[in-house]
C-alpha cells in the first residue's frame, strides 16, 4: 500500500500499490497535475515522472494561491 | 531523471525543458530574480524597499530571496504586514511572518485595517454589501501598503506576485475589457507621485510551483492556509484554463507574459493617469476621492 496525504487539506489516503505507477498517475488520480502540485515522496521533492515504490510516503502540497 | 550537473532532479521545468537538481535549481531562482530586477532597474543602490509580507509562501520567498542579495548589493529591507482582520487565518500567518523576520533578522510591522480603518474584514464580510468582501480588502489593503510603507521612508514595495498571479490577471483584464486595470501588471511601475510608492514584482517571472519548490527545499516556513473569504471565482476559472493549457502547450503562460510585455511600453505612456490627491485623506488618487475613502463612507 501507499500512503497518501495532503498537506493543505489535512487529510490521508490509502492507495493500491501497482507496477509502474508513477507520482504522475497518483497526481491525476487525485486531480491534481504537475501544474498545480508538488510532490514529496519519503520526505524528498521529487518530479513527477519517477516510479513509486511498495510502501512510500507521497506528500501532496497543493500550489493554490497565497 | 537528472539534472546536467549529474545529481537527481528535483524540478522538471517542461516550458524549458531544464531538470534541476535542489542545489542548480536554488540558484537558478536566485539569478532569475536578479535578472528580473536588473533588466527593470527594480532596486537601485541605497533603496529601501518595504516588503509585502502576507506569511504565504510567495511573499516569504520574496523575502528570503531579497535577504539574500541585500547581502550583496546596498539596498535597505523591512517587512510590513497588514493584518485584515481574519481570524483563524491572518492571526496565523501574522505568527509566521514574525518568526521568519527574525529569523532573517529584519524587522516587521504590522498594520490592522481595524486600528487604521475602524473595520475588520470579519465585519466588513458580515455587513449587507454591494461588491465582494475581497474588493474592500484588495483596495484597503493596497492603501494601508502605500500609506505605511511611505511614512517608514521606503521607496519602493516589493510584492509576491508570481508568474500564475499576472497571467491570470492580464487574461482576466483582456477577458473583462478592463483596460484601466491594465497599468497594474507591467513589469515596471508608470505612476510617480511623491506620495505614491512604485510597486516592484521581482517573482513575476517565477511559476508559482517553483515558489513552493523554493519554500519546501529551504525549509521556509509558510502559510498554507487559505483564506476565509477567497471567493474569488472568475480567477479560480482562469487559473485553471491555463493550468490546462500549460500542460497541452508547456510555455503558454511565458508566451502570455512575454505578449503583454511587448505591448506594455506602447501602452504604458496613455495609462498613466494623472495623479491628483484625495480631498478627504490626502492619499493618491485618479479621482477627486480614494476609493478607500469611498467604502469607508459606505460602511
Ligand atoms: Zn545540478
Ligand atoms: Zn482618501
Amino acid at each position: 500500500m501507499i500512503k497518501v496525504r495532503f498537506l493543505r487539506e489535512d487529510k490521508e489516503e490509502l492507495i493500491e500499490y501497482k507496477e509502474d505507477l508513477k507520482i504522475e498517475d497518483i497526481l491525476r488520480k487525485f486531480g491534481y497535475s504537475s501544474e498545480t502540485a508538488v510532490v514529496k515522496r519519503n520526505g524528498k521533492i521529487n518530479t513527477e515522472d519517477e516510479n513509486v515504490e511498495d510502501n512510500d510516503d507521497i506528500l501532496i502540497i497543493s500550489v493554490g494561491s497565497g | 531523471m537528472y539534472c546536467k550537473c549529474g545529481k537527481k532532479a528535483i524540478v522538471f521545468r517542461r516550458y524549458s525543458g531544464e531538470k534541476l537538481c535542489e542545489r542548480c535549481f536554488n540558484k537558478s531562482m536566485i539569478e532569475r530574480v536578479k535578472k528580473v530586477i536588473r533588466k527593470y532597474s527594480l532596486i537601485e543602490k541605497n533603496d529601501r524597499v518595504g516588503v509585502a509580507v502576507s506569511g504565504g509562501k510567495d511573499s516569504l520567498v520574496l523575502l528570503n530571496i531579497l535577504k539574500k542579495l541585500s547581502e550583496k548589493y546596498p539596498f535597505d529591507l523591512i517587512a510590513v504586514t497588514i493584518d485584515e482582520g481574519i481570524k483563524g487565518y491572518r492571526d496565523k500567518t501574522i505568527e509566521i511572518v514574525k518568526k521568519n523576520c527574525k529569523l532573517l533578522g529584519i524587522e516587521s510591522k504590522v498594520y490592522s485595517f481595524k486600528k487604521e480603518l475602524g473595520h475588520s474584514m470579519d465585519e466588513i464580510a458580515k455587513r449587507d454589501r454591494k461588491l465582494s468582501a475581497c474588493s474592500y480588502c484588495g483596495v484597503f489593503r493596497r492603501y494601508l501598503l502605500n500609506k505605511k510603507t511611505r511614512e517608514l521612508g521606503c521607496n519602493k514595495i516589493a510584492i509576491g506576485h508570481n508568474l500564475d498571479d499576472e497571467v491570470q490577471t492580464i487574461l482576466m483584464n483582456f477577458l473583462r475589457g478592463d483596460l484601466s486595470r491594465f497599468g497594474r501588471t507591467g513589469s515596471y511601475y508608470i505612476y510617480s507621485n511623491e506620495r505614491f510608492v512604485p510597486r516592484i514584482k521581482p517573482l513575476r517571472e517565477i511559476p508559482e510551483k517553483e515558489n513552493v519548490v523554493y519554500a519546501l527545499s529551504n525549509n521556509i516556513e509558510v502559510g498554507f492556509s487559505r483564506c476565509l473569504y477567497a471567493g474569488e471565482a472568475y480567477r479560480n476559472n482562469i487559473r485553471e484554463f491555463l493550468n490546462k493549457m500549460e500542460l497541452e502547450q508547456p510555455t503558454t503562460k511565458y508566451s502570455l507574459l512575454r505578449s503583454y510585455d511587448k505591448i506594455y511600453p506602447l501602452i504604458a505612456k496613455n495609462l498613466a493617469k494623472k495623479v491628483k490627491y484625495c480631498e478627504k485623506c490626502g492619499e493618491p488618487t485618479i479621482g477627486d476621492i480614494c476609493k478607500t475613502c469611498e467604502f469607508l463612507e459606505k460602511l
